[in-house]
């Protein structure tokens, strides 16, 4: 059975039209027959494979994407050479037409707003009437050409930056804060007062190769003691009068046996392997159970409203922890007091509750801004 | 001299200065003075397009701009011990020279890029074992709880099935899908201890290496 067509035509597409821009053109030679090869075997295998996955793989693998693309840069190269006016007059119309085209792709995309004015600024020299050579030292002078490689990153970098900041990430935070510092630096001491594209990219690669093991080290920690934390939730309610009743232990084949087993289990299971992951935690990060109340990525959590437990079932996590022992059970009025939550419904937080909503409430989750509007900062206070 | 070769003049000053002074290229400084001189001592546009052909300059411009930002590169992913990254930039200075057209300098470095992005993402293979590490801790978990000895059954029995699920799974996916990018792929976990990959794992030594064995044991390597 043949690829899905519905995954196949996506990747397919783009290709399928250049083939057909070369063939209305009616180009011929070595490079388009390339191409056609290239686009002849991608569709072959469509046809031959049956998983999307390894057909993707072997597209790429055998390199068909690129010998496509190869072949078919060569075509338009050639083709453009051959038609190319040599004249001043020939490449100055050939040249405006171009960026004329590009303006009206850039218009149509509020993303695109930052690239409009040096485009637009393009046009302008074009059909002022200068000639070729003074054109180019024109837009040269100004800045333009360096002005549509750059215009993208510093509002690229303040809304990566906002969203780390939304999203309650500090590490991120810091990271894109010291790339945008990193570019404005660059910017500073350029000649030109725009950070080199390239130069930019290596220092950005290399902020983001320095904060690598910091993001790794703080999302492993988050995911530790949010086990933790859950294992002893599910410890306390198990103890709970409405624990029979409970998603969490409820045989799905409705055998009261089972379910009183599966609560059974827990009661008797959990303080056991909750000291194996105290264990864990600690032989990875140094950090005991108490020390994460403190730790800033429970805090940065904390003020991200991404805890799900209310504080008063945190209280309860706080109070249960040194009776969690093989044997042992939870405090009598944290199993009252549990009960209370549980018939109240107050055991998720009402923070979290606030920005990610619940059935009965919509809630503004992360409420990032758009791109386009760090594009209209952007271009409101560039004095470029 | 003509207005309109003075112009060009103008312009290719403009371009030159664009790198003076900036060691990042060196090369495309070289290469644009090249073409400044070329148009400078020329006595007209018809003697500069004479000793543009005649020296390759503007394919040359291009080489000296692919050679200014692969050394730089080079130099980058050899400083954040990236040596399979690094291999784009030194497979791509090795031949750049030979070049005298643009879109054969483009294409052969493009087939560079592309063969050594698959080592890249070959190489990313290795991720598989930091990615386990939360199964790995569950199975020690079951392994190592102090529980009733009612329940010690069932705890080995849940650990002997996601032993049994985890090889299904890397026998059956895993080593598979890895396969259909290098035929000769097979787990190294030696490659965890190279820089690009152990900076990226957040716990100690030994702990990698406990993690090593077991997860060896886990997948029955």
């Amino acid at each position: 059975m043949p690829v899905d067509k519905s995954m196949v035509d996506p990747s397919l597409n783009p290709f399928r039209g250049m083939m057909k821009e070369i063939d209305d053109k009616k180009l011929t030679g070595k490079d388009v027959d390339e191409m056609r090869a290239a686009l002849t075997t991608m569709e072959r295998l469509a046809e031959e494979m049956d998983d999307v996955v390894s057909y993707m793989t072997k597209l790429t693998t055998e390199n068909l994407f690129l010998k496509f693309s190869n072949a078919y840069g060569k075509v338009l190269s050639n083709a453009a050479q051959s038609s190319a006016p040599t004249d001043d007059a020939g490449m100055m119309r050939n040249t405006l037409q171009q960026y004329e085209n590009s303006l009206t792709q850039l218009k149509k995309n509020p993303d695109h707003a930052h690239l409009v004015g040096p485009v637009q600024k393009i046009v302008d020299i074009g059909k002022s009437g200068v000639s070729y050579p003074v054109f180019l030292r024109l837009c040269e002078e100004q800045q333009l050409f360096e002005e549509m490689k750059n215009g993208s990153q510093k509002p690229q970098l303040e809304f990566d930056l906002h969203v780390a900041q939304v999203m309650g990430d500090p590490i991120r935070e810091a990271m894109y804060k010291k790339m945008l510092d990193t570019y404005n630096a660059m910017s500073a001491r350029s000649k030109i007062g725009l950070a080199d594209h390239f130069e930019f990219s290596l220092a950005r690669q290399k902020i983001e190769w320095e904060y690598a093991p910091e993001i790794a080290r703080w999302k492993a920690i988050i995911d530790r003691w949010d086990k933790m934390h859950d294992m002893l939730l599910d410890w306390i309610d198990a103890h709970c009068s409405f624990a029979p009743i409970d998603a969490r232990w409820i045989d799905p084949g409705g055998d009261r046996s089972k379910t009183l087993l599966n609560i059974r289990r827990t009661k008797e299971c959990n303080p056991g392997r909750l000291k194996v992951r105290e264990d864990i935690f600690r032989e990875y990060f140094d950090l005991s159970f108490d020390d994460v109340w403190n730790h800033p990525t429970y805090l940065a959590e904390q003020k991200a409203s991404r805890i799900y437990a209310s504080d008063e079932r945190i209280e309860s996590i706080k109070k249960t922890y040194p009776h969690c022992k093989p044997g042992g059970s939870p405090p009598a009025d944290v199993i009252a007091k549990t009960e209370a939550i549980f018939s109240a419904g107050t055991w998720r937080s009402r923070r979290h509750i606030e920005r990610f909503g619940d059935a009965a409430m919509k809630a503004p989750g992360y409420d990032f801004k758009s791109f386009g509007d760090f594009v209209k900062k952007h271009m409101a206070t560039k004095t470029v | 001299m003509e207005q309109r070769h003075q112009e060009y003049i103008d312009y290719y000053k403009l371009r030159l200065k664009k790198y003076e002074g900036n060691p990042l290229y060196p090369n495309s400084y070289a290469s644009e003075k090249a073409l400044y001189d070329a148009i400078a001592g020329a006595a007209d546009l018809n003697e500069f397009k004479a000793r543009l052909e005649a020296g390759n300059l503007a394919n040359k411009n291009a080489n000296a701009l692919v050679k200014d930002q692969e050394t730089a590169r080079l130099g980058h992913y050899r400083e954040i011990n990236e040596p399979i990254r690094a291999k784009e930039p030194e497979r791509i200075l090795e031949v750049v020279d030979s070049f005298t057209q643009v879109m054969d300098m483009i294409t052969a470095t493009n087939e560079i890029r592309q063969k050594v992005s698959l080592e890249v993402s070959v190489d990313g293979f290795i991720d598989y074992f930091y990615s386990d590490f939360m199964a790995l801790e569950n199975l020690e978990v079951e392994q190592k709880a102090d529980i009733p000895s009612f329940w010690k059954k069932e705890a080995e029995e849940n650990a002997r099935e996601m032993v049994e699920d985890a090889r299904a799974l890397y026998n059956e996916t895993t080593l598979p899908r890895a396969r259909e990018w290098d035929p000769n792929w097979k787990f190294n976990h030696d490659l965890v201890w190279e820089d690009r990959h152990r900076r990226v794992i957040p716990v100690k030594d030994e702990t990698i290496r406990r993690r090593i064995a077991e997860h060896k044991a886990y997948l029955g390597l």
